[in-house]
């Protein structure tokens, strides 16, 4: 009886998983977009391997994709800037996970996280990133629970594209892999008119960041043995929104004065600019407000980072 | 432990596993641990709250059983005081105060009684109730007090049905932890089959759901007309899945290793009247309420003034077990004022429908009815799931304006993917629960060919792996209660 019971449900297990893989072999490489924005993490990663040190290396979330101009920055401070800055889904820990092996002494990593986002990130997007980036697998921190809810997320990418009839997501407007600059800016929305609704817009909430936190540490603790400097700086916010939420903004604050093992080198307000100067989110800055934050950055920088002893 | 997450898949299979290789002997005290462990996940503290009520209620049975007269009585109050004055304490008692805050502040005065800061444990309404049962079955005298303690505390603490239910009673369950149940093919199979069916109610249709009716109900004032109604529609939908999904995942858990728990749901939205629902929804709390309160209370072997206010009470006790707030009691209320207007109506509308002749055509008549009670229901379900009686009253009454059909599935944010999957996971429901007359969907599903039946399985596992809303990682409602 038992064993007629294991065989059938080994049997089960094999045409129900066995659909499901063969599933995934048949459709994932015929929907398989290579455009796709977080597709971008390969130059970004290929550009911080290639470059020599000292470089100065922006670590964090789409904050620093679509808010920074690399290039005038690595003109003003004469040193080579890599961009690695791209979605705050992916979570606090994957951006560090990812430069890590590829610090060098005398390298500046400037770290800066959008308000409120898990040290984990969203599981969905990781499944898009593995698909264009397997490499990039290395850099999340999965449980094996998280791994098959990845494997999961994947066969329902590709049931859902079945159902669609479109075996290929299109290309977006401007979250796309060859919109971004060879520094690993995003400039595809420089030219483009600024969306009327803003997303991101709302209430923080607030929650102990120590998780998240101790993350950025052991990022900070790893790049000292390296020889690296790592500093800390708040994101860019929208200011209406920053006014709506400056309570909350100064306990993520107070925390990360107490807890965080680097130097923090501006302040909340640092890089809050007015409405017009963001482009479709609180934290995505339009040209107007990259010149500003670009600006702003370079006087943080020559001023705490480069005589920082 | 939640029953859609990997962590339960590891728990069942070796909880189970052992049990089966194990001695009957210790097999007890085997689930006893197992299900310390299930709960103590949530909040390992709190197993000393139950281990209280399990004490006292085992003693209280012992005594209730060898005592007479008022001795035995006052054995029975010891016992319900100390069950209801954990739910008072720890479920009650903030609700209590905020209300006396309330009054005394309209009466110029200030309470300065502070709240307590403390989480409500896990299913404590479901546990505490299949505690109290014991005892009034014990004084009744349709049960024998239990003298094994472990076995009693295993009563209570039965893990597939700890903290949700159904809630059983001492004569259907307490006898089954003393016999021997063998590894049985059909029934080990059933069990999980119906697990399988439960989870692919929970997650691909309640879970998938969730986020609809999160979105409108957390913020109802940036909604009107449609996108209320199908929240409200799409909440009752969920509500039925996820609730009856647990009660599917413990009953069939449950039966796998050879025990029979009671049935808790049976097609309820497809009732024909308020009363037909209340025989067919959450009837394992339904039949407490009846047994317990409502014919202690009368019954409706009274006058007519006397059953109204009986009907009323129970319903209003039964909002008021759900949750310590006022919407629960509303929508208790509701439902008590349904059934009382069910009562008077009864007859007129038996009379207008013969003569109108609608009784002769069965099937319109049984739509009418059926949509109508869905209706009914639904209404209350708005006081259920609203986070303020102040939100549940702007929901209906801003349910009649704004059908604006152009735009509606962005602002819910329902993706043409998520639609499709919660179109096509409602007609395999309905199809299921239309199957379902009169015969489990297993005892339907046994008589046909091999092909056919692992067809189905197959499909179904398929279905719960390529649709179910895993990323979500939804509750179930009726932990918090």
């Amino acid at each position: 009886m038992f064993v007629k019971f294991f065989l059938k449900v080994a049997v089960f297990a094999a045409l129900t998983l066995g659909f499901c893989f063969l599933l995934e072999a048949v459709v994932a490489p015929r929907i398989r977009n290579e455009n796709v924005y977080v597709a971008a993490t390969i130059e970004k990663e290929n550009r911080l391997a290639a470059l020599p040190s000292p470089r100065l290396v922006f670590v964090g979330g789409s904050n620093l994709a679509f808010g920074l101009d690399s290039k005038k920055i690595s003109d003003s401070l004469h040193l080579p800037v890599v961009n690695m800055g791209l979605y705050a889904g992916l979570g606090v820990a994957f951006g560090p996970n990812e430069v890590k092996e590829q610090l060098r002494k005398g390298d500046k990593v400037v770290l800066s996280v959008e308000y409120g986002l898990t040290r984990k990130g969203d599981s969905k997007m990781y499944a898009q990133l593995i698909d264009v980036n397997p490499n990039a697998a290395r850099f999340l921190e999965n449980s094996f629970g998280d791994r098959l809810k990845l494997m999961d997320i994947n066969w329902q990418r590709c049931v859902s594209s079945l159902f669609f009839a479109a075996l290929r997501s299109p290309d977006e407007a401007i979250y796309r892999r060859d919109g971004f600059s060879k520094e690993g800016d995003l400039v595809a929305h420089l030219d483009q008119p600024d969306p009327a609704n803003k997303t991101n817009k709302g209430k923080i909430l607030y929650r102990d960041y120590s998780e998240e936190i101790n993350a950025l540490n052991d990022f900070v603790a790893y790049a000292k043995n390296k020889g690296a400097d790592v500093y800390y700086t708040y994101p860019t916010y929208m200011a209406s929104e920053y006014q709506l939420n400056k309570e909350v903004i100064a306990k993520y604050d107070a925390q990360f004065q107490k807890q965080l093992t680097c130097p923090i080198i501006n302040t909340p307000d640092s890089f809050v600019f007015p409405d017009t100067d963001y482009f479709d989110n609180v934290y995505h800055l339009n040209r107007a407000g990259r010149e500003k934050r670009t600006q702003v950055m370079i006087s943080i920088l020559r001023d705490k980072v480069l005589t920082y002893k | 432990m939640l029953f859609n997450s990997l962590h339960f898949v590891y728990f069942f299979i070796i909880v189970t596993t052992a049990y089966f290789a194990m001695p009957h002997k210790y097999r007890w005290q085997w689930l006893l641990a197992a299900s310390s462990y299930f709960y103590m996940i949530f909040m390992p503290i709190y197993i000393l709250i139950l281990g209280f009520t399990i004490v006292i209620d085992y003693f209280a049975g012992i005594y209730i059983e060898n005592t007479e007269g008022a001795k035995r009585k006052r054995y029975l109050i010891y016992s319900l005081v100390a069950n209801i004055g954990v739910l008072a304490v720890f479920k009650y008692y903030n609700f209590l105060n905020d209300n006396l805050s309330a009054l005394l502040n309209s009466l110029g005065y200030q309470n300065s009684i502070p709240d307590l800061s403390i989480l409500l444990p896990i299913g404590l309404s479901f546990h505490t109730f299949q505690a109290m049962s014991y005892t009034i079955e014990v004084y009744r005298g349709n049960q024998k007090a239990e003298k094994h303690f472990g076995i009693y505390a295993l009563y209570v603490m039965f893990y597939p049905q700890l903290v949700a239910g159904p809630i059983e009673r001492p004569q259907n369950i307490l006898h089954q932890f003393y016999e021997k149940h063998y590894f049985d093919y059909k029934r080990v199979t059933d069990g999980l089959k119906l697990m399988a069916w439960g989870l692919f109610k929970k997650v691909v249709i309640a879970d998938r759901l969730a986020s609809t009716v999160n979105r409108v109900y957390d913020n109802p004032q940036d909604y009107e007309g449609l996108a209320l109604i199908i929240a409200t529609v799409f909440f009752a939908i969920q509500i039925y899945c996820d609730f009856s999904g647990y009660s599917d995942i413990a009953i069939g858990s449950a039966r796998v290793m050879g025990f029979k728990l009671m049935k808790n749901f049976d097609r309820p939205y497809f009732s024909k009247s308020i009363s037909e629902f209340w025989k067919r929804w959450h009837i394992s709390l339904s039949t407490w309420f009846r047994d317990y309160l409502y014919i202690s209370l009368g019954g409706n072997r009274v006058p007519l003034g006397r059953l109204y206010f009986n009907l009323m009470v129970t319903f209003l006790i039964s909002g008021l077990w759900h949750g310590a707030n006022w919407t629960y009691v509303i929508w208790g209320g509701l439902n008590g004022l349904y059934l009382i207007i069910e009562l008077w109506l009864t007859k007129p509308l038996s009379k207008a429908v013969a003569t109108i002749k609608l009784n002769q055509f069965p099937f319109l008549l049984k739509l009418i009815q059926g949509t109508l009670t869905f209706t009914l229901i639904c209404l209350t379900w708005v006081f259920f799931r609203a986070q303020s009686v102040h939100d549940a009253f702007y929901i209906l009454t801003n349910m009649t304006h704004g059908f604006q059909i152009q735009g509606l599935f962005s602002k819910l944010a329902i993706a043409k993917f998520d639609l499709q999957i919660i179109v096509i996971s409602l007609l395999i429901l309905v199809l299921t629960e239309w199957l379902q007359r009169g015969k489990s969907l297993i005892t339907w599903l046994d008589v046909k060919p091999v092909y056919v039946r692992w067809s189905v399985y197959v499909l179904l596992g398929i279905t719960i792996l390529l649709f179910g809303a895993f990323e979500t990682n939804q509750q179930f409602i009726y932990f918090q209660f």
